[in-house]
């Protein structure tokens, strides 16, 4: 033996380039495979076979998910003695969700039209009708019948629960029937009072009058922002509300949501307007022959102005719009903007991050006073779960004390998530007691206190949601290059008063219009006649801004 | 190949694709043309009466051409240089130059921001260099946006153009060019006259993919917020809760635009082919330069791989950094990232779903591809050049519209529910990545099949092969160069493929490695650290296979590509 390797030399010469090339190759695709396996975890308890599996529709983030997994298999452990796994399905943000749940649907409801009623599927009649908000299922037309057929039936897409996204998702999802009542509310009736889940804060709604969803957390928007980056702007005074972002030295360093992908971007911007009607109402004088309804309609024309106008020079300061929620406070930590629209929970987030040693933190995040309303993200049962037991259990758990505790608890304090604190804040307004706020990861944030500093008026813009959605497309989205080379041009001239105008000037889609032939124009449901409007919208601003530079050019 | 056979392989890859790509395409796209119940090409039309929806073709079509042009210059020298040359590090110069493809999907955005922000390294080394001022600095991602982008895109894509000119230059006959300098032909009209002309078919090859991709790219536009070209207007419309039809319009127009363009460049380009005779008679006619000319030649390739690196090099800093800011490099390191990336309970079952899926798929395309540039090429068949375009078009697709095609059509009663059984997505996926990635396999055959006789073929079956054998003999082994870089590229961008695993793969234990990435990304806080560590593990064992398939095929591959 000794012989044998004795014979064999291994000397200098035997590494020749190539063996060293080749080995080295070998050794690097074996530690790259290896790692994932040395580093794999042990199998948890709750990774064995799991007697149910609760199936989840979600685009919340992934450590809510793992918090909310784990938590809810210990419950269901302790209670029931069963092991319930929770099965995310996670196909992307609001609008793939919401295209992956009506194709889902689309598919179902034709399979059980055909097989278990036995009659013809047409696309457009049939497939169009069956989940519409706008056909009414009492009515004889084969739209009528398919509509009523579907709403009788316990059709359902193997999904048990929706969860998160904001409330505009939900509302939408309810009214094509794709939601139903879970029960929590004829369980645990005694939760909702206003006590511990009112029905409306703030005139927003805390979940559905017809019980098909309910709030479980709350958010808003605020301003998240970059101490160094205003330093180097030379901006004294931090943005602490939206007008700030407006300031001309915040040029191509604002980053903002992007309204036409997310509804609760859309009503970030819808309470910006509502700001500036209040402020309307507190600056303008009424006049003698004025009635208080017509004084505060007037106010409420020009809030709605002013806010179209703030938007502008808002929106010709940012550097992008983005559907990304994650990409915002991002950007404003690395100093790729100076400041930006901002969720809440990513913002503290963010600026628990990057905190030094010394407590200070370069990114701050701020929900400006009287410009943000306080709204719920909701939970939902989907129409024929295949688990709604459990999706009833997994509501009322999340609604109950010890569930609601994860949403701000910090991480390993008893009862709250174990690895990272997700930092938003529980619905239940009894849980904000002295006790508890001990454990909370932001115990200064009071939002039922929050949520009285703003009172929305839903009749003022609600009306208007779909318009403000659609005008901000035209307005600042689509004629975005122009928008901001003509606020560049407006900057380098110091504001020529007659350009200035020309650039503001959006009279053609005031309050009246707005909520007349736009309105009117997007409920139709007629395509063709918002595509057309779309592109008028859009040419009439576009030609607006290219004169604004045209004529500050002139100095006028 | 007989006729009979000719014909079946044309039926079958026609009706595969009629079946998983235009019919996919359709089931997304139809509420742009079918309105109440009937058909109108309403939208189409309204698409060509919308200026921003003409500028957004225009500055598409310019990205495109000089993202092409752009790509063209970086290539060709670096190909020739290392077909003619012998240089210090060749060998492993000539692999590197290809690792620029692979950019794991959502952590190249922050890569380059690291990069290129107003705070970023490139920024603070100017200002340590007394080159900028750091309270007034450069915004390179937010200024000059539309040049920024050809150049991220020819960076990016220049590797493609260089594997089919590689693979092009190997077919070449060196007797042809040496014919020529014995005829007294100076070096350059040598270049011009004899050799480009022979390589035209790997250029073509090359080119029209980096036109298509850098005509229709969504990801690099979006790292410069540039939002008024063709690819971002679909993106944003399809995502727009409103339910706007017109995006689906627009895809349309552009699919027609493509093929429009494709069209007419192939009858500019890719018509002037020239077969050889016989492969080169000669081994290897490198030749070994002078020390300093030598390390310049090495010198070129480290500068292109350098700048083509940076994205990948801001990942890679960024899956280490505990924290990165205004510095040049991260102020502190840390191995957190990967410990709890790569220890994710996702990672390891979705690297294994990866894999499969992906050679699954490459395989497939390279069936597809070897019979549909077959059927292209050398056969005579009415309707062949629709085939090649068919097989082109993938590359214009934006990929949420195939995804939720694929989606529609595998659910539970329709048509091809058996794709996808128990939701589990592994046929579907293979599907859906092999038609995806289709078009590299198919310019890489047909450019090999371009550039080899019929008659060696001819030659094997008068001596009694059979079609079959005489491809799977003679053929087969010649172009075999051409069709590993089309696979390799395809296996690549499989394992990259984002769209098709987001919405297809829904349930977590066939999430495929990019699903993982997406999943780590949404991490609160430490995301996009998570999501590049992962992205790294993708980019090394991604780089690891390509340069470990040069060194396993050894010589034959060196042979092959005159390495």
């Amino acid at each position: 033996m000794k012989e044998f390797f004795s014979n064999i030399k291994i000397t200098r010469e035997s590494f020749t380039p190539e063996v060293i090339r080749n080995l080295a190759v070998l050794l690097a695709l074996i530690i790259t495979i290896a790692a994932p396996f040395v580093l794999r975890p042990a199998k948890a308890g709750h990774a064995r076979k799991p007697d149910k599996t609760l199936v989840i529709l979600s685009p919340h983030n992934e450590t809510i998910r793992a918090e909310f997994s784990e938590a809810f298999y210990q419950h269901m452990l302790n209670r029931d003695d069963i092991r319930v796994r929770l099965d995310w399905r996670t196909p992307g943000g609001t609008s793939e969700i919401e295209k992956f749940i009506d194709s889902s649907f689309r598919a179902s409801f034709e399979n059980h039209w055909k097989k278990e009623l036995g009659k013809e599927w047409k696309n457009a009649e049939i497939g169009d009708s069956f989940n519409s908000r706008k056909v009414d299922p009492n009515g004889d037309s084969p739209g009528a019948i398919a509509r009523q057929a579907f709403l009788d039936s316990n059709v359902g897409i193997g999904v048990d629960v929706l969860f998160g996204g904001g409330e505009y998702p939900f509302v939408i999802q309810a009214e094509k029937g794709h939601l139903v009542d879970s029960g929590v509310f004829d369980r645990r009736a005694e939760w909702f009072t206003d006590e511990i889940i009112p029905a409306e804060v703030s005139g927003e709604r805390f979940y559905d009058p017809d019980r098909r969803w309910l709030g479980n957390c709350l958010s808003s928007f605020g301003i998240v922002y970059n101490i160094d980056s205003l330093a180097r702007l030379g901006i004294e005074n931090p943005p602490l509300q939206w007008s700030d972002l407006g300031d001309p030295r915040y040029l191509r360093q604002v980053a903002l949501a992007d309204p036409t992908k997310s509804g609760s971007a859309t009503k970030a911007f819808e309470m910006l307007i509502q700001q500036k009607m209040h402020e309307a109402a507190l600056n303008l004088k009424r006049k003698d022959f004025e009635t208080e309804e017509e004084f505060v309609q007037r106010a409420v024309r020009r809030g709605w102005i002013d806010g179209l106008n703030l938007i502008q020079s808002i929106s010709a300061n940012a550097r992008y719009f983005t559907d990304s929620s994650a990409k915002i406070p991002l950007d404003v930590a690395q100093g790729n903007a100076a400041a930006g629209m901002c969720i809440d929970f990513y913002g503290r987030t963010i600026n628990e991050l990057v905190r030094e040693k010394d407590g200070t933190s370069r990114v701050q995040y701020f929900t400006p006073l009287g410009g943000s309303s306080i709204s719920v993200d909701p939970i939902a049962m989907f129409r024929g779960a295949p688990e709604p037991e459990l999706a009833l259990d997994f509501i009322e758990f999340f609604l109950s004390e010890s569930g609601q505790k994860l949403w701000n608890y910090k991480a390993g304090t008893p009862g709250g998530p174990t690895r990272r604190s997700l930092r938003r804040l529980p619905i239940r307004k009894d849980l904000y007691t002295e006790e508890n706020l001990a454990f909370f990861a932001d115990p200064e944030e009071f939002p039922y206190e929050t949520a009285v500093q703003f009172e929305y008026v839903r009749d003022w813009t609600s009306p208007a949601f779909d318009a403000i959605r659609f005008i901000l497309r035209c307005m600042v989205l689509d004629a975005h290059e122009e928008l901001q080379e003509a606020w560049q041009v407006l900057i380098e001239n110091d504001f020529p008063p007659d350009a200035t105008r020309t650039f503001y000037s959006v009279g053609f889609v005031d309050y009246d219009k707005s909520l007349g032939y736009i309105s009117d124009r997007l409920k139709s449901g007629y395509k063709p006649g918002e595509v057309t409007l779309a592109r008028q919208l859009t040419n009439q601003f576009r030609s607006n801004y290219r004169r604004a530079i045209r004529m500050a050019e002139r100095g006028q | 190949m007989s006729k009979s056979l000719s014909i079946g392989v044309f039926a079958f890859t026609v009706a595969f694709l009629l079946t998983f790509f235009v019919y996919p395409i359709w089931i997304t796209i139809r509420e742009a043309f079918i309105v109440d119940g009937e058909f109108t090409p309403y939208y189409f039309l309204q698409v060509f009466q919308n200026p921003l929806y003409l500028e957004g073709l225009k500055n598409a079509f310019l990205i495109g051409l000089f993202t092409t042009v752009g790509s063209l210059i970086l290539s060709i020298p670096l190909a020739v240089v290392s077909n003619r040359f012998l240089f210090p590090g060749k060998t492993i110069l000539s692999t590197l130059v290809l690792i620029p493809l692979i950019l794991p999907p959502f952590v190249g955005a922050i890569g380059v921001k690291q990069i290129l922000g107003q705070n970023g390294a490139f920024n603070v080394l100017l200002s340590k260099l007394g080159l900028m001022d750091m309270n007034d600095p450069t915004d390179w991602l937010g200024e000059g946006r539309l040049l920024g982008i050809v150049i991220m895109n020819a960076l990016h894509l220049y590797p493609i153009l260089y594997l089919n000119v590689t693979a092009a230059l190997a077919n070449l006959d060196p007797a042809m060019e040496e014919a020529a300098e014995n005829l007294g032909c100076p070096a350059w009209k040598r270049f011009l006259k004899i050799t480009l002309p022979l390589t035209m078919p790997g250029i073509f090859a090359g080119g029209t993919i980096v036109f298509i991709w850098s005509f229709t790219e969504l990801g690099v536009p979006l790292i410069f917020d540039f939002t008024r070209v063709t690819s971002v207007q679909i993106f944003d419309g399809i995502k727009d809760i409103g339910g706007n039809p017109l995006p689906y319009a627009l895809v349309a127009v552009l699919l027609v635009t493509t093929v429009i363009i494709f069209a007419i460049s192939k009858l500019l380009f890719g018509r002037s082919h020239f077969t050889m005779s016989g492969r080169a008679s000669m081994a290897s006619y490198a030749r070994r330069l002078p020390a300093w000319q030598g390390f310049l030649c090495s010198a070129a390739f480290c500068f292109v791989i350098f700048l083509a690196v940076i994205p990948h090099i801001g990942v890679v800093l960024n899956s280490v950094a505990a924290d990165w800011y205004k510095s040049i490099f991260p102020e502190s390191y840390t191995l957190a990232h990967f410990n709890t990336a790569l220890g994710h309970e996702l990672t390891v079952p979705s690297i294994g779903n990866s894999l499969k899926y992906a050679s699954l798929s490459t395989l497939f395309d390279i069936l597809l591809g070897l019979g549909i540039a077959y059927v292209v090429v050398r056969t005579t068949l009415p309707g062949r050049q629709i085939l090649d375009s068919l097989a082109m078009l993938p590359l214009a697709v934006p990929g949420l519209v195939l995804a939720f095609g694929y989606l529609a059509m595998t659910r539970e009663g329709q048509p091809f529910a058996w794709l996808m059984p128990n939701e589990n997505p592994t046929m579907i996926l293979v599907v859906a990545y092999a038609v995806r990635r289709l078009p590299y396999v198919v310019r890489s055959a047909a450019a090999g099949y371009q550039q080899t006789s019929v008659t060696l073929e001819e030659a094997a079956q008068n001596l009694g092969a059979s079609p079959v054998r005489a491809l799977q003999r003679i053929t087969i082994p010649l172009i075999a160069a051409n069709l590993i870089a089309g696979g390799l590229l395809a296996f690549a961008f499989a394992m990259l493929e984002v769209s098709d695993s987001l919405i297809l793969a829904q349930k977590q234990e066939f999430y495929p490695i990019t699903k993982a990435i997406y999943a780590l990304y949404s991490s609160l806080g430490d995301g996009p650290y998570l999501a590049s560590a992962l992205g790294v593990w993708a980019m090394i064992f991604l780089a690891i296979t390509i340069i470990g398939a040069g060194l396993m095929l050894g010589k034959r591959l060196g042979a092959l590509f005159r390495i």
